[in-house]
């Protein structure tokens, strides 16, 4: 917990961890943003810690998928080999197994680029948050160029406020759960028009009181989806890295407990493990978030454009 | 004669596995819709409480609300033809 060092000695290890974790999962602060912007209509456009993770994620996508699919299908014959392979493969596992059944065959090629965006997109977000680069270079800033935390000029100083998993800040994963909710409409609009899609929130047919009470319930329902969307990717991917990082400070408080750093050496022995074990678990965890949001994303939209009353 | 049987137990595993996928997703789909309706009503009804000093009552129709509409949207799933 390198970033932690500016913090007060005389408070107890108990009356620090908890700030302690939370630095290290959520954003960082307005106050030590990575490049300063001015204030647009009263917000402030500071590029903070996750807005530089989602470039460095945007840019990896745009490396590791885009560019060589580009490559891949200007070739005139084009066979697919080694990471292509693997490409194909998830592509055609999505398409197949996301998108077909829950949106149908008739709207699978409309709908699937935008769902296998998310998913790629997800993915390389989870992903990159679990590599401690930022930590790396941390411990190499401090121990081998020997810069004070208290200097606030330097860039890898900077870089260490805040968490490196932009999917587990609750404003990315709104972002990305408004992209759905537009796209259910848009995808109920495309297949049934604008008024029978409206018209499609309630089924026909019933006595005009069951409507009173069914249309502000179908739309609610409308708003309760992204809602899930955002509350399930960004709680799952902080759920993970928190465990990590307190089970990790046992060490600490039980060293501090019990006055002695033996003991905290001892709870090493259980704890060091117990997070490599979690941290594994987290790789299963990344895979799966991506997945499921993509699923969900699909079912949402599936049920726009497949209406059964 | 090994590497058949290996790619057919493989291919078997993909295939069951692709089976689960499809039949899971309207299961997930429910289960998020019911916990997080009773997450936004109950949230709403927690800062109509906050702002209109009436705790708790907008907290408890909040919560109440939202059970009725997450079980409705479970419904719809559930019986969905």
């Amino acid at each position: 917990m390198i970033a932690g060092g500016e913090q007060t000695h005389d408070s107890s290890v108990m009356d620090q961890v908890g700030d302690n974790i939370i630095h290290h999962v959520s954003n960082s602060s307005l106050d030590h943003p990575l490049i300063h912007l001015p204030l647009v209509f009263g917000i402030d456009l500071s590029v903070t810690k996750h807005v530089f993770m989602l470039w460095i994620v945007a840019i990896v996508v745009a490396c590791a998928i885009i560019i060589p699919i580009q490559k891949y299908l200007q070739k005139n014959n084009p066979v697919p080999s080694g990471w292509m392979n693997l490409l194909e493969m998830i592509v055609k596992f999505i398409r197949d197994s996301i998108v077909k059944p829950n949106i149908g065959s008739k709207y699978t090629e409309t709908w699937a680029p935008m769902i296998l965006t998310f998913f790629f997109f997800i993915l390389f977000a989870n992903g990159i948050g679990l590599i401690p680069i930022f930590d790396l270079l941390g411990v190499l800033n401090r121990f081998i160029f020997q810069v004070p935390a208290s200097d606030n000029h330097n860039i890898i100083n900077a870089l260490l406020h805040g968490g490196v998993t932009a999917t587990g800040n609750f404003n990315v994963t709104a972002a990305l759960a408004v992209i759905t909710f537009f796209t259910i409409l848009i995808a109920g609009t495309r297949a049934h028009g604008f008024i029978n899609h409206w018209k499609n929130l309630v089924p026909p047919g019933l006595a005009w009181p069951v409507y009173i009470i069914l249309i502000p319930i179908e739309i609610i329902g409308m708003f309760v989806k992204p809602f899930a969307l955002t509350m399930r990717l960004a709680a799952n991917m902080t759920g993970g890295h928190i465990a990590i990082l307190a089970i990790l400070s046992f060490m600490a408080i039980f060293a501090e407990m019990f006055n002695s750093a033996t003991t905290g050496m001892g709870v090493a022995l259980f704890s060091v493990p117990l997070a490599t074990a979690i941290s594994g678990l987290e790789i299963i965890v990344v895979l799966v978030q991506a997945y499921v949001f993509t699923l969900l994303s699909a079912v949402f939209i599936g049920m726009a454009i497949n209406v059964h009353h | 004669m090994m590497t058949s049987d290996s790619d057919n137990f493989l291919e078997k595993s993909l295939q069951q596995f692709q089976r689960f996928v499809r039949q899971s997703g309207p299961a997930a789909a429910a289960a998020y819709t019911l916990l997080a309706s009773v997450l936004l009503l109950g949230l709403f009804g927690y800062f109509l409480d906050y702002y209109f000093n009436a705790s708790p009552i907008f907290l408890l129709i909040g919560l109440g609300v939202g059970l009725v509409i997450g079980f409705f949207e479970l419904a719809k799933i559930i019986f969905k033809k």
